[in-house]
């Protein structure tokens, strides 16, 4: 086989062994869901076409290794027909992770695998200069581990202090854990949450005994630049807190476009990130926003 | 563990009945929590040094 066309193979998801002749193959799964139907599909591949294993990846993926070069085809079409698809690899935007989000998880602020399957439909697969990973925690307790991805996406709970039912016990004040609440101790309408350091995770709104700390509304906080491998770095926040899901697919549209402007070959959205700074990622994906809401 | 022991003690109380409890700051988000989820109320709270002092009104008539 030569270069060109593994590259392309590449591009679908299907990644050479170190034995000769052989490919492990990546599936596409979204937010690490699949169905039974699914998994039996799958299990019956692995049989049929691979040596009757899976890979479970890091990024809540599936793999079939140890698949012959000639089995490629037959074992993307058996696939197809359980709706199971093939994976991609190369400069593209990656499988995107998430929870399980606030329909399952008590801790849960936003609908993680709905807002997974969205941004899936419109980016998965897109060409990017080099590899691009989404990752949605729907909370602060931030399980998907959003700051590692090129763009993590957080649930955020905010709260709204009221003067008037507050009994000054202090407890918000206590469970805080980045210690921003500070409640007066007289009364009156001093703002009592310092917004900039509020990581949004609801706490003081749960112990709150007198209900004087509601949640005002939910959202989602954005990260951007992040990465694992050989030079880790954490995504960095960007754009304050959005309100919608439709808010967070264009924003995430305007990163990619971004870094389809600015990103070189090879190059990781955060090394670009260090290239441009930060504030010309937020100036322009902000301006895209007000033009195309 | 700490709500349970909460529950317990509750339990041994009549619909309505107040109970004081000691809960350190680590334990407060999951003890309140779990009693507002509960229907019990919390009618009092204040700091006692290094730990806070809670007074509880048992849930009227669910429990058990």
């Amino acid at each position: 086989m030569n270069e060109a066309d593994y590259k392309e193979l590449k591009k679908g998801g299907m990644m050479r062994q170190k034995e000769a002749g052989l490919f492990s193959v990546r599936l596409h799964v979204v937010g690490g869901r699949l169905t039974t139907h699914q998994m039996r599909a799958i299990q019956e591949a692995a049989d049929r076409f691979g040596r009757g294993s899976v890979h479970l990846t890091v990024r809540q993926g599936v793999e079939i290794p140890f698949v012959p070069t000639d089995s490629l085809a037959a074992l993307k079409e058996f696939l197809s027909r359980s709706g199971v698809g093939v994976g991609v690899c190369g400069p593209t935007v990656r499988t995107v992770t998430a929870c399980q989000g606030c329909r399952v998880c008590p801790s849960g602020a936003i609908d993680s695998p709905a807002l997974a399957d969205a941004v899936d439909r419109e980016f998965y697969g897109k060409q990017v200069p080099h590899k691009f990973k989404v990752g949605i925690s729907g909370c602060a307790n931030n399980c998907i581990k959003a700051e590692e991805n090129d763009i993590g996406i957080k649930g955020f709970v905010q709260p709204r202090w009221s003067g008037d039912a507050c009994t000054f016990c202090k407890i918000c004040e206590a469970v805080c854990p980045t210690k921003v609440v500070r409640i007066p101790s007289g009364g009156g309408s001093v703002e009592a949450v310092d917004l900039s350091g509020c990581i949004g995770c609801g706490d003081c709104i749960e112990a709150c005994p007198s209900g004087a700390m509601e949640e005002e509304s939910r959202g989602y906080q954005i990260f951007a630049g992040g990465k694992f491998g050989r030079i880790p770095s954490l995504g960095k926040k960007i754009l304050g807190i959005l309100r919608t899901p439709e808010e967070v697919v264009a924003a995430i549209a305007a990163v990619v476009d971004f870094f389809r402007a600015h990103g070189k070959a090879k190059e990781r959205f955060g090394d670009t990130l260090r290239r441009t700074g930060l504030p010309a990622l937020e100036t322009n994906v902000r301006e895209r926003m007000v033009r195309n809401p | 563990m700490t709500f349970v022991k909460v529950k317990m003690a509750l339990q041994k109380i009549g619909p309505s009945g107040k109970l004081d409890i000691l809960l350190k700051e680590e334990a407060l988000k999951n003890v309140i929590s779990s009693l507002k989820a509960e229907g019990h109320k919390v009618t009092r709270a204040e700091r006692r040094d290094t730990v806070f002092l809670l007074e509880v009104e048992r849930e009227s008539n669910r429990m058990e």
